[in-house]
């Protein structure tokens, strides 16, 4: 938490220190730690966020060691000062192996979100913006998809495409499209009808203009927010069929395998599915925290 | 008149989306690997099987048929009860899932309950204390349940109770206290969402002019929130019914995986490791006919418990 305080009691400082040069940067960044000081949980959530992702992006620059090859002489570890997280079976070093399974857990996600984003509001943007027929088959669809449980869904697409991460994402991108897309409607039902869009086909608009000028614009910032929302929750899937083992096999660092890898020695080392699973548990924590800001902020 | 126009209607969404869940897995499942007789297999004995037993099981499962014939002829089956036997164990498909169904009952309907009582006492808690700190700490309480993963609940339940306190067993299903810890996993996630409208919808109604009448005419606020908060309040958990529901069958596949409990759960998990297509077709269905079935419910339920819906649906 100290580094929490800290701005906090730099602020004045850095205000009157040198408040001649440049003081409107000074200023703004003054305000940013100010802010940053008044929430320390969302503070706290951006650091974590920011640092996964560049465990994900520059794994090396984290660690020196090989998340595949492990020396077996010092296998089965606790925690300690050389290995922070301990060590697994094979002697790999748990941290090097959460450091470069961010990359992998990441990545799924922001395929999984990005699938559902995509189709989801193309699929309710069509659906609101035609209506009528169009709509309805739409909504039905939807209706089915939203039938079959979230988790079971995505082993059926899993089963059907073959076990890998990349199934794995795009199967929980295709089970999110039913909420993109019933939030997306919503809004383009309700900017279709507003007087701007009226006024632009009386000036003698067409169909396509005002739906790329007037209707996607107003209606795009629901959805946004369910995706940074969603982040989160495609994470947990993602950590959950990795669990189950339906995503890349081992040696892969992925988070939720690494969890079901440790499980077997959960009586003498519990530390090797726990911790794991806490890095999972932190990071979606955290991007709940952020997600619910940017909607608040909206 | 009205009633029976609603009364249709819903009940025809409901047989849509059983019929529309079975051609969707039916497109998953038999339509888009490019060979559905190898998914027929056990991975591992796929290689030491010949063509000419490939041939003859594609022939026997109606593979080299038009595929909207075979639509046809499983379709036809399958309203019959027939859904096909399971690649794994070869007994029928429904025999296979009713076997295994009673636990996941026992174990989904002990989780619900302690996922209500969780719920409305964090509710209740929310309304009635006076410490801030302490409300706040409760209302954060639904959002951090649904981040942290059911897995992840589990095994520190295990670690806890079993290998520390040695109070229940670590995993099995045999007896009440084989029970609890699955019924605690499974009960945290679900009460997520739940207590989370209800802390919301507790606060919508203590707000209402009703309360302030109540409160004014002399009623103290607990008699005020037990008499007449309460069931305005929680009349809109129902509404989210689907999603329990699929909290709870989500959360037994997890749950029970871990705990190595015979289960529906288990059983998914096992039919989709192995490519069982039928049976995982036969769960399909049945969850979206159960899904049905739970809204279909709720639709009938709802106009009785709250009289502005029936005065709506009355006047259509």
């Amino acid at each position: 938490m100290s580094t929490v305080t800290e701005p906090l009691e730099g602020v004045p400082e850095v205000a009157t220190a040198d408040a001649g040069a440049a003081p409107g940067f000074r200023r703004l960044a003054a305000k940013w730690l100010l802010a940053r000081a008044r929430q320390p949980g969302l503070t706290v959530a951006w650091l974590i966020v920011v640092l996964v992702f560049l465990w994900a992006v520059v794994p090396a620059m984290f660690t020196t060691s090989s998340p595949v090859v492990g020396n077996v002489a010092s296998s089965l570890q606790p925690p300690s000062i050389h290995h922070i997280f301990g060590t697994d079976d094979l002697g790999r070093d748990m941290y090097t192996r959460m450091v470069y399974g961010a990359s992998h857990t990441l990545s799924a996600t922001l395929y999984a979100v990005a699938v559902g984003f995509l189709a989801g509001s193309t699929i309710g943007l069509i659906g609101g913006y035609a209506g009528g027929i169009v709509d309805g088959v739409i909504m039905r669809f939807i209706d089915v998809l939203l039938s079959v449980p979230t988790l079971m869904l995505c082993m059926v697409i899993v089963a059907a495409l073959g076990y890998n991460t990349l199934n794995v994402a795009l199967s929980i991108g295709i089970a999110s499209i039913a909420s993109f897309a019933r939030v997306m409607r919503a809004d383009v039902l309700r900017v279709v009808h507003s007087e701007y869009v009226e006024s632009s086909y009386g000036l003698g608009a067409k169909r396509l203009r005002v739906l790329v000028l007037h209707v996607l614009p107003n209606s795009v910032g629901a959805v946004l927010s369910l995706a940074a929302l969603e982040c989160g929750t495609a994470m947990l899937a993602v950590a959950a069929l990795g669990f189950l083992g339906y995503g890349d096999p081992p040696p892969t660092p992925e988070w939720g395998l690494a969890v079901a890898e440790g499980q077997t020695y959960l009586a003498t080392q519990p530390y090797l599915a726990l911790i794991p699973g806490a890095v999972i548990a932190v990071v979606v924590l955290s991007t709940n925290r952020i997600s619910r800001a940017i909607g608040k902020g909206r | 008149m009205a009633w029976i126009r609603y009364a249709a209607a819903k009940v025809g969404r409901a047989l849509f989306v059983i019929w529309a869940a079975y051609t969707l897995s039916f497109v998953l499942l038999f339509m888009l690997p490019v060979k559905a007789v190898d998914l027929l297999f056990d991975p591992q004995e796929l290689m030491t099987i010949s063509n000419a037993t490939k041939q003859k099981v594609a022939a026997e499962y109606g593979f080299n048929k038009p595929a909207f014939v075979q639509y046809g002829d499983r379709l036809w089956a399958a309203l019959h009860g027939n859904f096909g036997t399971s690649v794994q164990s070869g007994a029928p498909v429904w025999k296979a899932i009713g076997d295994v169904f009673p636990p996941t009952l026992v174990l989904a309907a002990a989780a619900l309950a302690l996922a209500l009582a969780i719920s409305f006492g964090i509710a209740f808690f929310a309304a009635n204390s006076h410490h801030a700190w302490l409300v706040n700490f409760v209302e954060a309480l639904p959002s951090a349940t649904v981040s942290v993963p059911v897995f992840l609940i589990g095994l520190i339940a295990i670690q806890v109770f079993s290998f520390d306190l040695h109070w229940f067993p670590p995993l099995g299903d045999q007896g009440f206290g084989s029970l609890v810890l699955p019924m605690f996993t499974l009960a945290i996630p679900v009460a997520g969402p739940i207590s989370q409208l209800l802390v919301n919808s507790f606060q919508r109604e203590l707000a209402a002019p009703y309360v302030t009448t109540s409160l004014a005419k002399g009623g103290t606020r607990s008699w005020v929130i037990s008499r007449e908060v309460f069931r305005n309040a929680s009349l809109p958990a129902l509404t989210i019914a689907g999603i329990t529901f699929g909290n709870i069958l989500a959360g037994a596949v997890i749950t029970e995986t871990i705990f190595s409990r015979t289960g529906l759960g288990r059983l998914t998990q096992t039919a989709v490791g192995t490519k069982d297509i039928p049976v995982i077709q036969g769960i399909v269905v049945l969850t979206a006919g159960l899904y049905a079935i739970t809204n279909l419910v709720v639709d009938f339920i709802y106009p009785i418990l709250d009289p502005r819906l029936k005065a709506r649906i009355a006047a259509t």
